[in-house]
């Protein structure tokens, strides 16, 4: 048998030539296919429904076998995190409604303030080459390519393709994934202590206890008061909650002293704001975030600075959703801009189970 | 008419939305090594094995269209590369009409192989850059495994879903 007869030939150049125009006319975008998507999706759908409820048994005793040592830690794990975040969370939640206070009478736009729908996952990327995860919402509901998709711990990924009863939602990690992010880094100054008159030392106020977003310039007063030596000393702290790290430093203070009246004051503290862009590398590896201006960069960003969305007329995202926290700045060989990694505060994307779509539509014609 | 109700498409495409199920929901979850196996392209490989490059050709290139349609990727890419591995995977039948079981095995183990490795140089073509990387080791040996292990069940599926049987030798009277 020849190995390249004229129809074979002839089949490999209708099958490549065929292929080529399907991918440009798709790429370009073409409704057609577009409605050729949706028929198909209406067709396989009873198909999936019924391979899914077959499957759902069989997949439930695998996981049975193979994760139940790995369940049984995560549950302790979480366990153990969810007690020790308990009292955070308390102090969160002021924080927050402090925030959407000062979002109302400023009126501007949290991206909590857009409607969102709750969304099921229903199902992983079905490829190697592609993280994407299925939702149970579509066009129906009101999804729309390019919303936002964000779960409890921050954004997840944007919808890539709707059909009227499911979406699918390209994930953060997805090296096609990019998006328009923020960096808030503090520049800490060295706390300025007024000395009190008896010259007993204080201990320094930890700067991290300042809060970011209220502004640029920030004072932290701690005052001690107590006018009776035999009484005990009552302490007035700004910052209340379990874990509070200012609270060692007060107590420290308020042994020693007693009887003073001490006032601890922290220099101006400046917000230092990067803009870039965030994309994926893969599941398992950070993301990468490259900045607009990579020489304004330069020493500004560091480990542990939070990542948001940048928002604007031309983002696919409102501003202020969290993405993750800076883990690594690394220079790069051979030119000035900095590699910046950045984990991911959504989670493991893997075990995703209930999403938000946020409903918003980006206003281009604003720009 | 009857050439059209008698013809392959009409079987593959409903084994198509089958084995596209399956893949879409059981197959995601049973991960092995954070792979996903990959069903549809080891029947792609198995209508080569069992039907020849030219047809093994067009069935990967229809299961491909379908898979491109349900997950969203541009449409033709994967349809191109499951045509490949089918394409591939055919060249047993010209080494011999009626290939062994394990002959036919490891061609559609070397056809699921070669569409699974030129999937993401496809993608790169179309600057979806960032698959060639170290898992990339990993993820081709254990879908080319998978597609070895059930291969006695997809080549049979694919032969007659293309609609080709089996030639059976006969002695001739003198």
């Amino acid at each position: 048998m020849a190995i390249y007869s004229m129809g074979r030939r002839r089949v490999i150049a209708v099958l490549v030539l065929t292929s080529i125009l399907l991918v440009t006319l798709d790429l370009r975008g073409s409704a057609v296919i577009d409605r050729a998507r949706s028929v198909f999706s209406l067709v396989l759908e009873p198909f999936d429904a019924a391979a899914r409820t077959i499957s759902r048994p069989v997949i439930n005793a695998w996981r049975g076998v193979t994760q139940y040592d790995e369940l049984v830690r995560e549950n302790e794990r979480l366990q153990e995190q969810v007690d020790s975040q308990r009292g955070a969370e308390i102090v969160a939640r002021a924080a927050i409604l402090e925030y959407q206070e000062l979002l109302t009478l400023n009126r501007l736009l949290g991206s909590s303030s857009y409607p969102s729908a709750t969304a099921q996952v229903q199902g992983a990327s079905p490829g190697n080459f592609q993280y994407t995860v299925e939702i149970d919402k579509g066009s129906v509901d009101g999804i729309a390519v390019g919303m936002p998709v964000v779960n409890g711990g921050g954004l997840v990924g944007k919808i890539t393709q709707v059909f009227p009863n499911s979406s699918v939602v390209l994930l953060i990690v997805d090296p096609g994934f990019s998006i328009g992010a923020k960096v808030l880094t503090e520049a800490v100054p060295a706390p300025v202590v007024q000395a009190p008159t008896s010259g007993i030392p204080l201990a320094p106020v930890d700067p991290a206890t300042t809060d970011p977003t209220a502004g640029t310039t920030t004072t932290v007063t701690t005052t001690t008061i107590a006018p009776d030596p035999a009484a005990p000393t009552a302490t007035v702290d700004p910052v209340q909650g379990p874990l509070d790290p200012l609270d060692d430093a007060v107590t420290t203070t308020s042994t020693t002293a007693p009887p003073l009246f001490t006032t601890t004051t922290v220099a101006p503290v400046e917000i230092i704001r990067e803009t870039g862009t965030l994309s994926g590398q893969g599941a398992g590896k950070p993301l990468v975030l490259r900045f607009v201006d990579d020489s304004s960069s330069q020493g500004r960003v560091q480990v542990g600075s939070t990542v948001q969305t940048a928002g604007g007329t031309a983002s696919i995202a409102p501003a202020g959703i969290p993405i993750g926290e800076i883990t690594a700045v690394r220079q790069q060989s051979g030119t000035r801009a900095q590699l910046v990694e950045v984990a991911s505060s959504a989670g493991d994307l893997s075990k995703l189970n209930f999403v938000r779509v946020l409903l918003y539509v980006p206003n281009t014609s604003g720009g | 008419m009857r050439a059209f109700l008698t013809g392959p498409l009409v079987r593959l495409f409903p084994v198509g939305l089958c084995v596209l199920a399956m893949q879409r929901t059981f197959l995601t979850e049973l991960k092995v090594m954070d792979v996903v196996l990959q069903i549809v392209l080891a029947l792609a490989a198995g209508a080569g094995a069992g039907a020849g490059p030219e047809r093994g050709a067009i069935a990967g290139f229809t299961l491909g269209l379908m898979y491109d349609l349900a997950t969203g990727s541009p449409l033709g890419l994967t349809a191109l590369v499951y045509a490949l591995a089918g394409f591939v995977a055919g060249y047993v039948l010209t080494f011999t009409p009626t290939p062994p079981w394990w002959l036919a095995s490891l061609f559609v183990g070397i056809g699921a192989a070669v569409g699974e490795t030129a999937a993401p140089a496809a993608r790169a073509l179309i600057g979806q850059d960032g698959w060639f990387t170290s898992q990339l080791f990993t993820i081709v040996p254990v879908v080319t495994v998978f597609a070895l292990v059930i291969s006695p069940l997809v080549v049979p599926l694919g032969r007659w879903c293309m609609c080709v049987k089996r030639p059976k030798w006969k002695a001739m009277h003198e």
